[in-house]
């Protein structure tokens, strides 16, 4: 028996769907089975948060006495620098910029402060310093501008993300004999440890890992308010390596897009990676309907059904070599300690997974309550099977 | 008045001065010793806690580093900021001493009797969470 989301919306509007998180997905199909489950479930809720460095936001700043021409100039927010190469007075920021003088600092760097915070510094109601240089034109005369700002000062804030919620990711390891600082953190060497990313069986897309019900179109939470995917993320491939029809290797991307003004610090979040940069961790949920037993079999599986490459980050990462040393399940890599080789090598995860499951249940509430109608996707994602 | 915990170490060619007794006098500060190890021409260790005025516990803790002692603070004064801790468990890839581990719920639990203060964590959680307080 098959569900269309139609159906699925009608039952949440008359409060009647059945809506699980895919953490009690997994216990349900384990004691009722996976066609019971496609029959009795309408919705799985996933959650997934940690760094994002693919994110950023764009925003319209208030009319200005003389008008300036921001398109071409120079803007910088807190002295971090952003993009103002639209029209006169559209920004954009994202959230690895960086002030020069982080970037002139003894290595490994310890980064204070980028576009994430200032970010973070809007969506908490602080007030932030813009300043602009501008050439001046016949109908924009000013060449400069010094205001603080608020988020409530801008006509729009928009928060947008070109790559999010990568289906499964790379667990890093260091070969080298030095430590190696690193976006999955401090790798020590000779494999000393092991670092990965991924809400593993709370993932969005790994809870549809052919893409079947996640298109264009579907609504989601972000950054604590409602946000859409708009298009399939940057660096998005679906002809990977697969087992049981879950990626064993980076995979699927989305691109996410949402109303900054609406989101909340608790789940944008800036985020200092030692001799690396600053990022932003980003609070994403999807919510899956469970149209058929296929996606009732897919939200119900398991960390230990999934798996992840382990890659050295001290030379073939950099280097583009794409040698996979093991692949271990999210069970082992929570377990605290993985096997490679005859080497027991100690995890530590990026990724939190109290607020992955956190976001799961608020989203599950959202949609309870009648307010939170799922998106029909109006186009599906390439590589959907 | 204030308190502070104290690792302190003493190399051989100080050990035999009696550096604690001239602090405690001379600054009118207490202490309680929590752990020492101390022989004669070997490095000692002492764990203290001392008790005395803000004032006084400063120009205490500048005499010792004059005197050759170097010093660590203790674990008690490492603290984590839960409204900053999103429980990722970076930490735990930080610490030597396995002083974070995640409790059932996968929150992360500090547990600072295994913390000897290295402030590795302190220095590069992503969210600045572990802070020093004393």
């Amino acid at each position: 028996m098959k569900k269309t989301i139609a159906e699925i919306n009608k039952k949440i509007k008359q409060k009647k769907a059945v809506i699980l998180t895919a953490g009690e997905m997994i216990d349900f199909v384990r004691a009722k089975g996976v066609k019971k489950a496609a029959q009795t479930v309408d919705v799985v809720t996933t959650g997934t948060f940690g760094p994002m460095c693919s994110s950023g936001i764009y925003f319209n700043i208030p009319v200005t006495k003389p008008k300036i021409k921001l398109g071409g100039g120079e803007v910088t927010l807190n002295k971090v620098p952003a993009y103002a190469a639209y029209a006169a007075r559209d920004v954009f920021l994202g959230a690895t910029a960086l002030p020069r003088h982080e970037k002139n600092k003894k290595r490994p760097i310890h980064f204070t402060y980028g576009g994430a915070n200032v970010i973070e510094d809007f969506v908490s109601g602080r007030k932030v310093l813009l300043e602009a240089a501008a050439y001046g034109t016949d109908c924009y005369p000013s060449t400069e501008l010094k205001i603080k700002i608020t988020l409530n000062d801008l006509n729009d804030a928009v928060f947008f993300s070109p790559r999010n919620c990568y289906q499964n990711y790379n667990v890093a390891v260091n070969l080298s004999d030095k430590p190696i600082y690193t976006y999955m953190g401090i790798l020590k060497p000779k494999m000393g440890n092991a670092s990965y990313s991924s809400a593993g069986e709370l993932s969005p897309l790994l809870n549809d890992p052919e893409l079947k019900t996640i298109g264009i179109g579907t609504k989601i939470f972000l950054g604590g308010g409602t946000g859409f995917v708009a298009w399939h993320g940057t660096q998005h491939a679906t002809k990977v390596k697969r087992k049981n029809g879950i990626p064993k290797e980076p995979a699927a991307t989305l691109a996410l897009i949402g109303d900054l003004k609406k989101m909340s610090p608790e789940f944008l979040r800036a985020a200092s990676l030692t001799g690396y940069g600053i990022t932003l961790s980003v609070g994403v949920g999807v919510p899956i309907p469970v149209t058929d037993e296929k996606i009732a079999y897919y939200t119900s599986r398991q960390d230990r059904d999934i798996f992840a490459p382990v890659i050295d980050y001290s030379h073939d990462y950099p280097y583009g070599k794409k040698k996979i040393l093991a692949e271990v399940s999210y069970a082992a890599l929570r377990s605290g300690k993985i096997k490679i080789g005859k080497k027991e090598v100690a995890t530590f995860p990026w990724s939190s997974y109290a607020m992955a499951r956190k976001i799961s249940f608020i989203l599950k509430k959202r949609i309870e309550s009648g307010r939170f109608l799922l998106g029909e996707p109006v186009q599906k994602l390439p590589g959907a099977l | 008045m204030a308190k502070r915990r104290l690792a302190l170490k003493f190399s051989p060619q100080i050990v035999n001065q009696p550096i604690i007794s001239t602090v405690t006098k001379k600054y009118e500060i207490s202490f309680n010793i929590l752990k020492a190890s101390i022989s004669q021409n070997k490095v000692g260790v002492m764990f203290l806690e001392l008790d005395g005025t803000g004032k006084n516990l400063e120009q205490a803790v500048s005499f010792l580093k004059k005197s050759g002692v170097s010093i660590q603070r203790l674990g008690e004064d490492i603290k984590r900021n839960e409204k900053k801790c999103t429980d990722c468990g970076v930490c735990i890839g930080l610490c030597p001493t396995d002083a974070f581990y995640f409790d059932k719920d996968k929150k992360i639990v500090f547990d600072s009797k295994k913390c000897i203060a290295c402030e590795f964590c302190i220095e590069n959680c992503p969210y600045g969470a572990m802070e020093l307080k004393y």
